[in-house]
């Protein structure tokens, strides 16, 4: 036993076993071994599933919300588009690395399980704000963890392309123009869901009445993040720069918005993570 | 009696053209073809495989040994050819080398492009028309059933059929690594040569939307547009259209470079982030190399072109082997199936035996017995069938297992013997008998105008299996 709680490890162990198809397909085009792989991951998600809507039942009434179920919630998320991916898109790369993100984050979460609670506000609206909050930042880490993951293939590929070194890898790998798309339907859809929780969380300050901490080294950082992402839109849209210039710059977006998440010790509120 | 699979014929490695074109069986002639095929001596069953690239004759025969000789007698009479001409170049097999030439021949493995997948079609529509013309059985309408299906899983499973073996779909393979789909994108063809004709033809048949066609020429250019909906343009106009196109295929006889770094430069700041691809095919290249270095063209020559072909024929090879076993895994379970066809009959046999001795037995049983209700009746009928049922299990079981054994004749006639089926077989071999005159009487009934077709080739009037074999 990995953890000392059996349905942690099932989960653990059948999400690695999933994985392995996935890298067996990756790595040698196998139908079944996906079938198989596919069909691991959907038993993952179910008990994802099911586990996180006990949590929610759990905490319906209560006012913390810790750290643990934050990260449960994004690995969840990323298994979910990972399956909607893998079920309408040939994208067998993008499933397989989604997925070892997922993965990484499940394990190191059900095996520290972070008990640090994230106290949610004093009154009932600023509570249900920063579960908005949560919900929405997740939701927009998910998308961008996706749209990095792509970015990156992108990069791959078309370096493959311009040093004419022809694989069976690049075989498999949506097009250019394909993966340029995608990334930027991602931020596009990523960057609004990032930018309504920060302004929720700002509102729930604010009716907190803890205005001094619109100051704090994280509103800072977090709105830094939102910049970044919205110069990627600006290189893409406007300027309408080459794809691996803005590929590259929407992993630097990446980048900066996961080192938003892990500087968490320099803020004053927004320290879970310390 | 022992039966045999042989296959005789010729291909694209046997027999050249020149050969192969003798042996062309027009569509028309095949339906006859193999009925006259199926008189002949000692052909149980046949069919034929006819294709630009191969011409075969596949045949369920009760002797081996002369029906290579009846065959080539039946193509000599067919073709009009003297044996002499074409004997070095047919091969034959037998049994499991012919099982086994089979399921490569319909996975694309013996093509001359490794992994095609025409030939699947090609294979089955001659079994199915053999199966029209009752000229297949019990033996080629399992095994052609099962190498269809195999070739089918062995295209789904691999990767065999979807790798570019030409320098054409080569481009198009690139190309849709590049741009995904080519709906709404602008193809320039500069020059004319047949591999640029080609590739543009595979571009505009997966859905490019635009196609510019350049000469020095403006007549020729016109004239190879109107092949693609095209817009047929000089040179000097091409220059002024650059930046709307995706794909450019160079292939002209010139000394110089056709287009230029510096002619491509400012196209490119004009396309923005729309990359470009350019292939070149010509010999001396038409493009100039450094072209590649700008950002967003893809820039690939003749050599590069023939490289991916032969890294995507090499892969072929590799996906071969897992077809190779896939073919002997379907083999083994050809010849499982054929060793249990031989006791078949017997089960069936005995299992109509006890259902006629267990329907006489309730019979008497009911007529002894007036008085039990329908309720009883149906309690007793069910557990008297379970018991014969339970008892037949095991030798059925047996006789199956024994039937894949070296010693299965002797087993299967000591089945007989226990269970007293000689009579019961022999009475179902009659019928069977009868049954299959009166489909052929009923067959000969339905197309009286067949007559009049073998009548219609009087120089093949005269082939029957019989003639062939005297002379």
């Amino acid at each position: 036993m990995i953890t000392n709680n059996m349905l942690y490890d099932i989960m653990i162990y059948v999400y690695a076993l999933s994985l392995l198809f996935y890298f067996s397909d990756a790595a040698d085009a196998s139908w079944r071994a996906k079938r198989i792989g596919t069909g691991l991951l959907i038993f993952v998600w179910i008990l994802q599933t099911g586990y996180l809507i006990y949590r929610i039942l759990l905490h319906l009434h209560l006012e913390v919300y810790a750290l643990f179920e934050y990260l449960f919630i994004f690995s969840w998320l990323l298994v979910t588009i990972s399956l909607v991916m893998s079920r309408f898109f040939r994208l067998e790369y993008v499933v397989f690395f989604a997925n070892v993100v997922g993965f990484v984050v499940l394990v190191l979460n059900l095996l520290t399980k972070p008990g640090v609670l994230i106290p949610l506000g004093n009154g009932e609206l600023s509570r249900t704000l920063l579960y908005l909050h949560i919900v929405l930042i997740s939701c927009a880490y998910a998308m961008f963890t996706i749209a990095m993951i792509l970015s990156c293939m992108y990069l791959f590929l078309h370096r493959g392309l311009k040093r004419k070194r022809w694989s069976k890898t690049m075989k498999r790998l949506p097009s250019l123009e394909i993966m340029d798309r995608y990334v930027f339907r991602l931020v596009v859809t990523g960057l609004p869901l990032l930018v309504l929780s920060l302004a929720v969380a700002v509102t729930a300050i604010i009716i907190d009445g803890k205005i001094t901490l619109l100051l704090d080294f994280k509103v800072f950082s977090s709105l830094f993040a939102v910049v970044a992402y919205f110069y990627y839109m600006f290189q893409r849209t406007v300027l309408r720069q080459s794809g691996v210039k803005t590929a590259i710059w929407n992993i630097a977006a990446f980048v900066l918005l996961l080192s938003n998440g892990f500087a968490n010790s320099l803020s004053r509120f927004h320290n879970w993570l310390s | 009696m022992q039966v045999h699979i042989i296959v005789v014929g010729l291909n694209h490695r046997t027999a050249p053209v020149e050969v192969r074109e003798q042996f062309a069986f027009a569509d028309r002639e095949l339906p006859m073809a193999l009925r006259q095929l199926k008189q002949m001596k000692s052909i149980m069953e046949c069919v034929i495989v006819a294709t630009c690239n191969r011409t075969e004759v596949y045949a369920v025969v009760d002797r081996h040994h002369l029906c290579g000789h009846y065959i080539r007698s039946f193509l000599e009479q067919w073709f009009k050819l003297p044996r002499q001409q074409f004997t070095n170049h047919l091969y034959m097999y037998e049994d499991d080398r012919a099982i086994e030439h089979l399921m490569r021949v319909a996975s694309g493995l013996d093509s001359m492009v490794i992994g095609e997948t025409q030939i699947l079609g090609q294979v089955r529509n001659a079994f199915l028309l053999a199966q029209e013309q009752k000229t297949t059985g019990t033996l080629f309408n399992m095994l052609f059933k099962q190498a269809v299906t195999l070739a089918k899983r062995a295209h789904t499973e691999t990767m065999i059929g979807e790798t570019a073996v030409s320098v054409s779909y080569a481009a198009v393979e690139l190309g849709k690594r590049i741009f995904g789909r080519f709906q709404n994108k602008t193809v320039m063809i500069i020059g004319a040569g047949k591999m640029s004709e080609l590739t543009v033809k595979h571009l505009y048949a997966n859905g490019a939307s635009r196609v510019i066609v350049v000469n020095r020429t403006y007549e020729r250019a016109a004239a190879l547009a109107g092949k693609f909906n095209g817009e047929p343009r000089t040179m000097d106009e091409a220059a002024g259209l650059l930046h709307e196109v995706d794909i450019v295929i160079s292939s002209t006889g010139s000394d110089g470079y056709v287009l230029t770094r510096e002619m491509m430069e400012p196209v490119m700041k004009r396309r923005a982030s729309r990359p470009l691809f350019l292939i070149d095919i010509a010999v001396p290249r038409d493009l100039d190399p450094t072209i590649a270095t700008i950002q967003n063209t893809f820039l690939y020559d003749i050599d590069d072109m023939e490289g991916i072909v032969e890294s995507n024929l090499e892969q072929r090879r590799r996906e071969a082997e897992k077809i190779e076993a896939m073919i002997a895994e379907e083999m083994a379970d050809f010849k499982q199936w054929y060793k249990t066809l031989g006791v078949i009959p017997l089960i069936r046999t005995l299992q109509e035996k006890a259902a006629a001795i267990h329907q006489e037995t309730m019979e008497s049983m009911f007529n002894k017995l007036p008085d039990l209700d329908e309720r009883e009746q149906k309690v007793i009928r069910k557990l008297t069938k379970s018991i014969v049922n339970q008892l037949l299990s095991d030798p059925i079981q047996r006789i199956k297992e024994m039937s894949g054994d070296k010693r299965s004749d002797e087993a299967m006639d000591m089945f007989v013997k226990l269970f007293a089926l000689e009579e019961p077989l022999e009475q179902a071999k009659a019928a069977e008998r009868l049954a299959e005159k009166e489909a052929v009487a009923s067959l000969h009934a339905l197309k009286p105008h067949n007559t009049a077709q073998v009548n219609a080739r009087p120089a093949h009037a005269a082939v029957n299996g019989r003639t062939a074999v005297v002379t």
